[in-house]
């Protein structure tokens, strides 16, 4: 491998994108110099505290404020009673002080300001609300037995499952338990907001620039321009910052009520129900195959809930689509509202869930049929996508299974349970396959170039965000390539509203989006400044002679990137296959995952340290579901008994293995122009199932509801 | 374990751009005076240096002060004089001001994250004489005449501490939330083995040594006090590791199997 | 977190003065519970007394076993060659709980007034009879998968959340305290915490104003065959769903006499006595490990959610056991 100084000194026409070079934020973050929204100095900062709700359904009857308005210290204390009005079209999601209404446990219901944070809080706990109690929908099993279809989500029927399901040889009908679950990003989501006239400035970790920007704008009734969204360092998101919730809209209004800026900052407990969450599922899955392996039909029913304020389901039948040959296929959704803060999108939302459904019922029926699961997989695989008709731009799931099994050391599995031991373990074997869709989203870009001699600089700007994906590192290197500069001459801007606007940092489009837009305007300049200086060049020049040749020191271009219309035709996803080695400690039910295997097909990987990591941070979110995490509500009131990370678990450094990662090598030029997949959501797609399915394989026990603590397995 | 830590050998893995970035990052902390950079070196760097600097400029003149450094209120109000990072700081703060918050508000200290403040993250640790500790759940009075030392005092003289610069090579973070409280609580770590120190998974604790040399399992038991959300653990221990035991491990990049190491 | 006076003593005597003086006031050690405490709203005291500069953090030989400061640090207390060596069991379970940090911080007087992690006791929108009396159980007919199976009462379920204080138990150590006359008392540990009854406001038998300045641990007979350990739902960083201190003193492949405490079971940690009596003069065979367990678990009355600690505890009183009996065991 080169180091990055080889990479960064290189003669012309290196390869840069792909190289495993170390993030170029590194430095600031390792000395503690990067800026996460509340690090910035801003003079002259009040600070905010939330009041939130303690009942889950009803209305405020009474406010009294009037001991926490006395402390020494309070600037305001803004409710529904006072609160400025303001818009809530728009994607504004969450509470934002403009009714009486309750609609779940932990809603804000008031903002205190002080001069510090100790008064805020101080005062927040002297405030005496009183309410009229309804009777709260906060209990999944008595709540989902009605449930509805999904507005987006009708069934979906192909073949005829009944009776395709009734005559089989083989079936299985089994139904698997996922709890709610919590993204807590380390940082917990903070605002400082600042208003200079009729122009906002917030600070704010905001996976989509842009709709954070859009959402304060159309709140306040701003154009905007006049809203200015500062976040080049993200403190994990996982979903929960994509856009505004109600926090970021109080923290402006609060700086506009107190006329300073203002400082809010989400306490951990308040991550519970501020910024949405996944949804519990019930997922039934009834699968049936051949006597010798063919499966004939796919049923996959899913029973959730939303909350009252809105409807969101994340769409666990997905891969269950077209994953498998299946004639026969039934997916269907039933949702109930109920009195619990809106879920939202969490790493491969569905997906994740889903994939556990679906990975441990293969694996079921696989047992059933006495087929080696992997095997079971690869004598399954559709030719074209069966949802839609549709062929793949390209599909890894075979490679993956086998180069996994390889690295992994499947052959050492026993078909039967509980046959490894070593002392007290039992040692088990799992494996499981999944998907992401690989898509790209309009995004604009500009570079900047200036010239000093034969020295060329480069700023590459747009809207993107990074929220530890490497998306600074990745713009540099592909902004590196395509110009054939060092990558020493390439400064990044993004983070920040004003520039030319992006796709944001979800759903795995970042990647894809940021690096074509990126590649296209430096295509773009070198074009143009080749057009500027009307002459035929006999070897390619390099972009400090176009300049020279112009006589430029200064040029700039802005392309407006859009996504490639042929891969619609296509079905585009990255594909994966996870392998789990899962030791249970037959005494107690503790479970370790010593060794884990992720193989991944994500077309170009643009820097394969970055990738990896972020595989391997989904496989530890794998890990987490699998084994610790569970948001438990009281079903009596709506809270969550689960309320801070005492509780809800998520892995700790013991928890956590060696992680072999591998990239099938792929180049998938239907999906976009540098044929760049992603790869933040799949990583996390089938985990659960390897590490339950290995469960399964050392104990013999089929735990079908995570996470699979030791109580489980007794 | 090796004296001579690997810091020349992670430097090769530095950028110029993070080289650059690192000497103004460095030139801030500890006994050397500030510096600042001339408009004419300010092009050559790229957002992140200058977002940096604008900060740095930003605090500039408020983070000397020559006496007690008051807060906004008084109320039970409580004069601490401690050293930060090396330099003699004085505050007077109300008596419920954690050190995590005397860190971030009063002296513009915001290395040390609030990832949940009551102890469950690890994101605020600092070391306080030496050790670690978590300064959420730490009262600034508590620090009379004490030492303390934050990720930004990390650093000695014009290098990385080998911790940071192996954080970096092996990508031990990705979010970086958590990062300056895994460095902290990792540099202790450090210290903690050469004390011969036992954790809950030693094998035999009667047995004390003088120093212990710690096992992947060993580490990781001793860093689960600190949480990260982005899953970077496995690489979390291969810095830590490879400083402590002395001995550079290349980082392992993702195998692109079939191009790379003899795949398929 | 309410206003509240801060004060540093240098002397015992002046800090009992003080917090006897004001029944809002509260000793401040290592501070990791009680300030996490005062942010949730739980704990409103309106004066800290610092203590954590007296000079009560020895480790030292004493009447043939070994004393412990008070205001020791945990890390310190776990590492020491006269525990490490004499009592490894103490270290293991020490080392079992938080997170080094808080381990450097937090001091043995403040381990043992640790307060519970009931969620309803943290959660100051639920009732809960410990934090306001008289407001009702919260966990009772709530989510009690985490709560007591042995000594609860109508009041309370909550259970003592402290790893080292079950080894303590197990050790039979003593508890050296200083009221507010000036008087020293000692109190047995097993008498030192309380079950719930009627009072579950009170965790302990320490009057206000009272402090801790030292355990005295006697001297052990169990060095050689002890282990703690601690099961949860994750491997680190997490309180325990049950743990075990179990020691034995062995003469050949008999049980001369047996130490047996439970942790995550109870209001206070819980003294195994029935497995004790039945393993004394036993031989330390699984089958009698197993009906030892059998023997203490049977007696245990679990709510809706925590009927596995019954099996679960059995089995922990088993495997901490042969762990003990034969520490090659893994």
């Amino acid at each position: 491998m080169k180091t990055a100084r080889e990479v960064n000194m290189a003669s012309p026409k290196t390869k840069v994108i792909g190289e495993a070079i170390n993030r170029i934020d590194g430095v600031l973050k390792v000395t503690g110099a990067a800026n996460y929204p509340t690090d910035w100095p801003v003079k002259n900062v009040a600070h905010a505290y939330l009041l939130k709700s303690t009942i889950a359904a009803g209305t405020i009857t009474g406010i009294d404020k009037a001991a926490a308005e006395k402390v020494p210290g309070v600037l305001a204390v803004i409710t529904h009673e006072n609160a400025p009005k303001v818009s809530v079209t728009g994607n504004l999601r969450g509470s934002i002080l403009q009714e009486p209404k309750v609609e779940f446990h932990g809603q804000h219901i008031g903002v205190v300001i002080a001069e510090t944070y100790e008064q805020a809080r101080s005062a927040a706990g002297l405030i005496k609300i009183t309410y009229q109690r309804s009777e709260p929908k906060v209990d999944f099993n008595k709540e989902t037995t009605a449930g509805v279809v999904p507005r987006n989500r009708p069934d979906a029927l192909r073949g005829d499952f009944e009776a395709a399901y009734k005559s089989a040889d083989k079936k299985i009908d089994v139904t698997y338990e996922t709890p709610i679950e919590h993204h807590q990003p380390m940082e917990p989501h903070s605002t400082v907001a600042a208003w200079e006239g009729t122009n906002l400035t917030v600070y704010n970790a905001s996976q989509i620039v842009g709709a954070v920007q859009g959402s304060l704008a159309g709140a306040f009734g701003l154009k905007p321009e006049q809203v200015r969204v500062i976040t080049p360092h993200i403190g994990g998101g996982f979903g929960s910052k994509g856009g505004a919730w109600g926090n970021v809209i109080i923290a402006a209004m609060a700086a506009r009520v107190v006329n300073r800026p203002v400082k809010l900052a989400l306490t951990r407990q308040n991550m519970f129900n501020s910024v949405g969450l996944r949804q519990r599922n019930r997922q039934r899955l009834r699968v049936a195959a051949t006597k010798d392996g063919k499966l004939t039909a796919l049923g996959h029913d899913t029973i959730t809930h939303t909350a009252t304020t809105g409807e969101f389901v994340e769409p666990c039948g997905f891969l269950s689509s077209f994953m498998y040959d299946t004639p026969n296929s039934r997916i269907t959704y039933r949702v109930t509202p109920m009195n619990i803060i809106v879920p939202t999108y969490t790493r491969a939302p569905g997906e994740s869930t889903g994939s556990f459904a679906l990975e441990s019922a293969i694996d079921e029926l696989a047992y059933e049929l006495k087929i080696d699961p992997v095997e079971f997989r690869i004598r399954n695989m559709p030719t074209v996508d069966q949802s839609n008709g549709r062929p793949f731009s390209s599909r890894a799931t075979v490679d993956a299974l086998k180069r996994g099994a390889e690295m992994f050391g499947w052959k050492k599995r026993k078909l039967e349970p509980r046959q490894i031991r070593d002392g007290d373990y039992l040692i088990g074997y799992g494996v499981a396959i999944g998907a992401y869709p690989a898509r790209q989203r309009a995004t604009s870009a500009v570079v900047k170039l200036t010239r000093a001699g034969i020295d060329v600089k480069a700023s590459v700007e747009l809207a993107a965000s990074d929220l530890g994906t490497g998306t600074h590192t990745i713009i540099a290197q592909t902004a590196a390539e395509t110009l054939d500069i060092p990558l020493t001459k390439v400064g990044v801007k993004i983070g920040d509203s004003s520039l030319p606007p992006a796709a944001g940092s979800v759903g795995s489009v970042g990647a894809a989006s940021f690096s074509n837009a990126v590649s296209e305007v430096c295509i773009q300049a070198r074009n143009e400044l080749q057009a500027k200086t009307n002459r035929e060049w006999v070897e390619a020049p390099t972009i400090a002679q176009l300049m020279e040749a112009a006589s430029l020191t200064e040029f700039e271009t802005r392309v407006d990137a859009k996504p490639s219309a042929e891969a619609e035709k296509y079905s585009c996803h990255t594909f994966n296959a996870n392998f789990s080695e899962v030791w249970v400690h037959e005494p107690t039910g503790m479970i370790k995952v010593p060794r884990h295997v992720a193989v991944t097909g994500a077309g170009k990987i643009l820097n394969s340290k970055t990738a990896r990591s972020q595989i391997i941070g989904g496989c530890v979110w794998g890990f987490g579901m699998a084994l610790a995490e569970e948001s438990v509500v009281d079903p009596r009131w709506g809270n969550f008994v689960t309320r801070s990370f005492a509780e809800y678990h998520i892995p700790v450094n013991l928890d956590v293995g060696t992680i072999d990662v591998a990239f099938i090598p792929e180049e998938d030029l239907i999906v976009n122009k540098l044929g760049v997949k992603g790869v933040g959501e799949v990583g996390i797609v089938g985990v659960a199932a390897a590490i339950a399915n290995g469960i399964f394989n050392a104990t013999g026990k089929r735990v079908r509801d995570i996470p699979v603590t030791p109580d489980k397995l007794l | 374990m090796s004296d001579k830590p690997p810091d020349e050998i992670i430097y090769e893995e530095l950028t110029l751009d993070e080289s650059a970035l690192l000497e103004e990052v460095l030139s801030e902390l500890g006994e050397s005076r500030r510096r600042f950079i001339g408009q004419s070196s300010m092009a050559v760097l790229s957002a992140l240096v200058l977002e940096f600097v604008a900060k740095r400029n930003a605090l500039a003149g408020t983070l000397e002060p020559p006496a007690y450094l008051p807060g906004v209120a008084d109320e039970n109000a409580v004069k601490v004089a401690f050293r930060v990072n090396g330099l003699e700081k004085a505050v007077s703060v109300d008596s419920r001001v954690t050190l995590l918050d005397a860190l971030r508000e009063t002296l513009g200290i915001t290395g040390p994250k609030k990832g949940c403040d009551h102890g469950q993250c690890g994101a605020c640790t600092v070391m306080v004489d030496g050790r670690r500790v978590l300064s959420c759940l730490t009262l600034t009075a508590q620090c009379e005449g004490r030492d303390v030392t934050t990720i930004e005092g990390i650093a000695k003289g014009d290098k990385l501490h080998p911790m940071q610069a192996a954080f970096i090579k092996h990508d031990g973070f990705q979010c970086g939330f958590c990062t300056p409280g895994q460095i902290c609580s990792a540099v202790a770590l450090l210290q903690e083995a050469k004390n011969g120190e036992a954790s809950y998974v030693t094998p035999d604790v009667a047995r004390k040594t003088a120093s212990v040399q710690l096992s992947d399992e060993e580490i990781r038991e001793r860093m689960s006090g600190n949480l990260c959300r982005c899953g970077a653990y496995p690489n979390i221990v291969a810095a830590i590791r490879e400083v402590h035991t002395g001995r550079p491990t290349d980082p392992v990049p993702g195998e692109i199997a079939g191009s790379k190491g003899g795949a398929v | 977190m309410k206003p509240f006076k801060y004060t540093r003593v240098t002397d015992a005597t002046a800090a009992v003065r003080n917090v006897s003086a004001n029944k809002d006031a509260r000793f401040l050690a290592g501070g990791t519970n009680l300030l996490d405490l005062m942010k949730e709203g739980v704990d409103d005291p309106t004066e800290l007394i610092d203590i954590a500069r007296l000079p009560l953090a020895q480790v030292r030989s004493a009447n043939g076993g070994v004393q412990i400061g008070a205001l020791a640090k945990n890390t310190d207390t776990a590492n020491h060659p006269l525990i490490r060596q004499n009592y490894p069991m103490l270290t293991q379970a020490i080392l079992a709980g938080a997170s080094p940090q808080i381990r450097n911080m937090a001091t043995n007087g403040g381990n043992l007034m640790q307060r519970t992690r009931c969620t309803y006791f943290y959660d100051v929108s639920t009732p809960c009879n410990k934090r306001e009396p008289g407001s009702g159980c919260g966990a009772m007919e709530g989510i009690n998968r985490n709560h007591a199976v042995f000594g609860w009462s109508q009041k309370c379920v909550a259970v003592h959340p402290s790893d080292m204080c079950v080894a303590l138990l197990a050790l039979d150590a003593v508890v050296k305290v200083q009221d507010p006359s000036g008087k020293q008392r000692s109190i047995p540990f097993s008498e030192f915490h309380r079950l719930p009854g009627d009072a579950p406001e009170n965790d302990n038998n320490l009057k206000h104003g009272e402090l801790i300045t030292a355990i005295e641990l006697p001297k052990s007979n169990v060095a050689a065959h002890s282990y703690y350990l601690k099961i949860r739902d994750r491997s680190s960083y997490a309180f325990a769903l049950v743990s075990v201190a179990a020691g034995l003193e062995m003469n050949g492949s008999t049980i001369r006499s047996c130490r047996i405490a439970m942790g995550g079971v109870a209001h206070k940690p819980w003294r195994a006595a029935a497995a004790e009596k039945y393993l004394t003069g036993k031989t330390a065979t699984d089958e009698n490990f197993r009906a030892a367990a059998e023997a203490e678990m049977n007696a245990a009355k679990p709510l809706e959610h925590n009927k596995f600690k019954v099996e679960l505890g059995k089995r922990a009183i088993v495997h901490a056991l042969r762990r003990a009996a034969n520490p090659k065991t893994v």
